[in-house]
């Protein structure tokens, strides 16, 4: 018969307590921003111009508070306090930094995982699906509230700050939880649908051109086919719905700028494209889940 | 050792030149295009539906979008994963000069961006209005052509990892500048095509925007070219 | 002539030191490249191909710099580490790719192709896509490329990496008959008894520099640290023993059941005095090995030990 020895290498497997399941997609959430961070292309310049943005339009705010003018003839019709406008005006910023962030972080994510094969190093553990989900939209959600919701936080603390009065200050609290909200959603969009893409197609450089595609030419198309239909159908280009309810918070009315897309129909869209995306999404990861599939062989 | 001597420049343009479009033949970034090129259209076929009066501006400003796209998705992508994903390896171990490779890239893939882009633009144009686009609207949609594919080059070579996403975000930040009512839109390679295709149908001077972009192309050549001499795997 | 020769050549990647001052020359043969994960191995190979260039010092290959000429490359053929393809392509079509792209002549570029899957044992799959090959495919389709314009200097790095046993065998000799038709050949391995399969002519690399090199027996003769392991498996072990016991060569001798294990800094002569103490007392040898006389023992040595000898 055959002796064994089992040798002393000190290493030991691990007894203490583990943390419970429902914690595993805070373990995705940091890594997902631990990831993001390094390098230098990924985020941190856009953060910067976020910042610029930011530090530009609170410029503005500042010289221009408490000033009142009619806006240059073309535009005519209502005088408004241009500092009030400054934070909806400042959308047209956020905006294109966001996708640009959404292009480069977002809309690879997933794909990304299915080429590389880290499903297979997910489901090799206790990782669910909904683990995996919420980690990815919870990591990305932070990163790009960074700049969408950060941004006119600030703007709205600023506004805040320069105000006439206790009464006026009072009177403007509304200000911050309107920059919050419209925040958010921007933060939806760029985080949830560009990774809808991205679990469209198994292929990061195709899943960033779709999303390209969709977010630049096809919402130019749609804001166009609006133009000469319903104003409401313009709702499908998502920095237009953005935009709009960003505006009609602040009850801000400019004639001859683009749609008058309604308040509704651009809630409907963003959350309508954030479902079908998480949904896409959701669809990707129990796929991958139940065929163990995951990078080359 | 044989006798095989070393290939000539036009040999390895050629030979790149083809394999890249086999390896593009084979995939579905084609395919892709192809969907991205028909969106124009798409949007002429359904306004023509409508009767609507043609306003060949709304569809240019489409193309212009498709050149900040397209270039970046196929030139941007391919130098960048070449790059990035090491392949480049068996071709700088050639005896071959290493701008030729970029070259047979750029031979191989421009023309599929032009191909897509101005013959979406073509298409469109004779749906809507059912006549044919102006010949400098077509040459003028093929020099931004020429020009971004080499901006997508150089970003792809000075940061290969993300070639595609930058090139996309440079054309985006150029479509701003485009825009600018004052004299820096002139740097703009998109606001240079749309000038040079005076869909206004009133003389134009097009020295200015066509040095200009003849400068913004070379500048982006150079640096595509020389990133690629000294690159290093 | 050297084919290659590396005078004070370093790399540097930022602040990582990949190769440090290394001064050597290769004349030919097939030689093994080995040395921990790290060491160097591929940066020295990579700049002999011509895709790195030193940051300081020069590397020449057949008397010029590989990365600045040309046509030097015309004479190496590189098969590198990693696994990346044109997988959109079948395997002809990649080798025909890369021959015309080394200077075959574009109607001899496909028969040359064939001839080097060929050489490589892939006939059988050369049109089928790259895509939808095992590891070891993929290494011969590597290898095909690098000798598909026949040239005089072979580069591969880890082309074991990955494959089957089966495989592995073949592979080997195959390198070894591209070796015995004359080729020069750097081989860079962690598998070491393939190494020992295909060469006893080693560089070793360790930390960036060149810490050992030349036949690997000679070598091991120079590492005074570890005396030689002999190991006699006999009847009469301590006879042996008995016989050398009293030489100034013999560091120690130690004892397992019917085997005397003797470790000497001069292993000539004491197997010399090893048959003569089993002829005078008429000893019966069963076995007679050097344990640590080999490629894994040196390298463990040189590398184990900091790089000190």
């Amino acid at each position: 018969m055959s002796t064994g020895q089992i040798h002393d290498l000190g290493y030991k497997r691990y007894v203490g307590s583990r943390s419970s399941v429902g914690t595993r997609w805070t373990v995705i959430m940091r890594h997902q921003l631990s990831t993001v961070w390094k390098g230098w292309w990924r985020f941190k310049p856009w953060l910067i111009a976020g910042l610029i943005a930011t530090a530009v339009s609170g410029g503005i705010l500042y010289f221009l508070s408490g000033t009142m003018f009619r806006m240059l003839g073309g535009f005519g019709g209502q005088a408004l306090k241009f500092a009030d406008g400054i934070l909806p005006l400042s959308m047209a910023w956020y905006c294109p930094i966001g996708f640009i962030v959404s292009l480069t972080i977002c809309s690879t994510m997933v794909a990304g995982d299915v080429q590389s094969g880290a499903f297979t190093f997910y489901f090799a553990r206790s990782v669910r699906p909904r683990d995996y989900v919420i980690g990815k939209l919870a990591g990305l959600s932070v990163l790009l509230s960074l700049i969408m919701l950060g941004g006119p936080f600030v703007l709205a603390g600023i506004r805040l700050g320069l105000s006439d009065n206790t009464d006026q200050l009072i009177t403007l609290l509304p200000v911050v939880y309107k920059a919050l909200g419209i925040g958010a959603l921007g933060t939806l969009i760029y985080a949830a649908v560009p990774l809808g893409f991205s679990a469209l197609i198994a292929n990061r450089r195709y899943a960033m051109a779709l999303w390209a595609a969709y977010y630049l030419v096809l919402s130019t198309m749609v804001s166009q086919i609006a133009r000469i239909t319903t104003p409401a159908v313009g709702a499908i280009d998502l920095a237009s719905a953005l935009k709009a309810i960003s505006f009609n918070l602040f009850d801000v009315h400019l004639r001859g700028r683009d749609l008058e897309i309604p308040t509704n129909a651009a809630l409907i869209s963003i959350f309508g494209h954030a479902a079908v995306a998480i949904g896409l999404v959701f669809w990707r990861v129990r796929s991958a889940q139940q065929t163990g599939v995951g990078g080359s062989s | 050792m044989s006798e095989n001597l070393v290939p000539t420049t036009l040999s390895t343009v050629r030979t790149l030149a083809g394999v890249t479009l086999t390896r593009l033949g084979r995939g579905k970034a084609l395919w892709i295009g192809c969907l991205f090129a028909a969106l124009p259209i798409m949007y002429a076929t359904g306004v023509h539906a409508r009767h609507v009066k043609p306003a060949p501006d709304d569809l240019f400003k489409i193309s212009l979008l498709l050149l900040a796209l397209l270039p970046a998705m196929y030139i941007g992508a391919s130098v960048g994963e070449e790059l990035e994903d090491r392949t480049s390896t068996y071709l700088w171990s050639r005896p071959i000069a290493r701008w030729a490779v970029l070259a047979g890239k750029l031979c191989a893939l421009t023309p599929i961006v032009i191909g897509l882009i101005v013959g979406g633009w073509f298409a469109a144009i004779e749906i809507w209005t059912e006549a044919a686009p102006s010949l400098a609207s077509c040459l003028a949609l093929t020099a931004g052509c020429i020009a971004a594919s080499l901006v997508a080059a150089g970003i792809a070579t000075v940061v290969p990892k993300h070639g595609m996403a930058l090139t996309i975000g440079y054309m985006l930040v150029d479509l701003f500048i485009g825009a600018l009512p004052f004299s820096l839109n002139e740097l703009s390679i998109t606001n240079q095509a749309n000038v040079l295709a005076n869909l206004g149908h009133a003389p134009i001077e097009i020295t200015t925007p066509l040095i200009a972009m003849v400068v913004v192309t070379g500048l982006w050549g150079v640096v595509s070219f020389r990133r690629v001499k000294h690159l290093e795997s | 002539m050297s084919i290659v020769v590396a005078e004070n050549c370093s790399k540097w990647y930022g602040h990582v030191l990949g190769v440090s001052d290394v001064s050597w020359k290769l004349t030919g043969g097939i030689v093994g490249l080995l040395g921990p994960n790290g060491a160097g191995k591929s940066t020295l190979i990579k700049m002999m191909g011509g895709l790195l260039r030193p940051s300081r010092g020069s590397l020449s290959v057949y008397g010029q710099s590989p990365f600045y000429d040309v046509r030097v490359r015309r004479r190496i053929g590189y098969a590198p580490e990693h696994e990346a393809t044109w997988d959109e392509l079948s395997a002809l079509e990649l080798v025909t790719a890369m021959a015309r792209l080394s200077g075959v002549p574009a109607g001899k570029a496909d028969k040359a192709a064939k001839d080097a899957l060929a050489q490589m044992g892939m006939t059988g799959a050369m049109y089928r896509r790259v895509r939808g090959f095992s590891k070891g495919m993929r290494q011969r389709t590597k290898l095909a490329t690098a000798i598909v314009h026949d040239p005089d200097f072979l580069l591969l790095d880890e082309p074991l990496t990955g494959v089957d046993p089966v495989a592995r065998v073949d592979i080997v000799e195959r390198i070894k008959r591209l070796g015995e038709a004359g080729k020069t050949i750097v081989v860079s391995s962690h598998v070491l008894y393939e190494i020992e399969a295909l060469t006893s002519d080693i560089v070793v690399i360790y930390r960036g520099q060149v810490l050992a090199e030349g036949n690997v027996y000679e070598i091991r003769k120079l590492i005074d640290r570890h005396p030689h392991r002999i190991r006699v498996e006999c009847n009469q072990p301590r006879a042996i023993a008995a016989a050398l016991a009293a030489e100034d060569h013999v560091a120690r001798i130690s004892f397992e059941r019917s085997v005397v294990v003797i470790e000497t800094r001069d292993p000539d002569r004491c197997y010399d005095q090893i048959a003569s103490a089993v002829i005078a007392a008429n000893v019966a040898v069963s076995a007679l090995s050097s344990p640590d006389n080999n490629l894994g023992a040196v390298f463990e040595y040189l590398t184990g030990d900091g790089g000190r000898r």
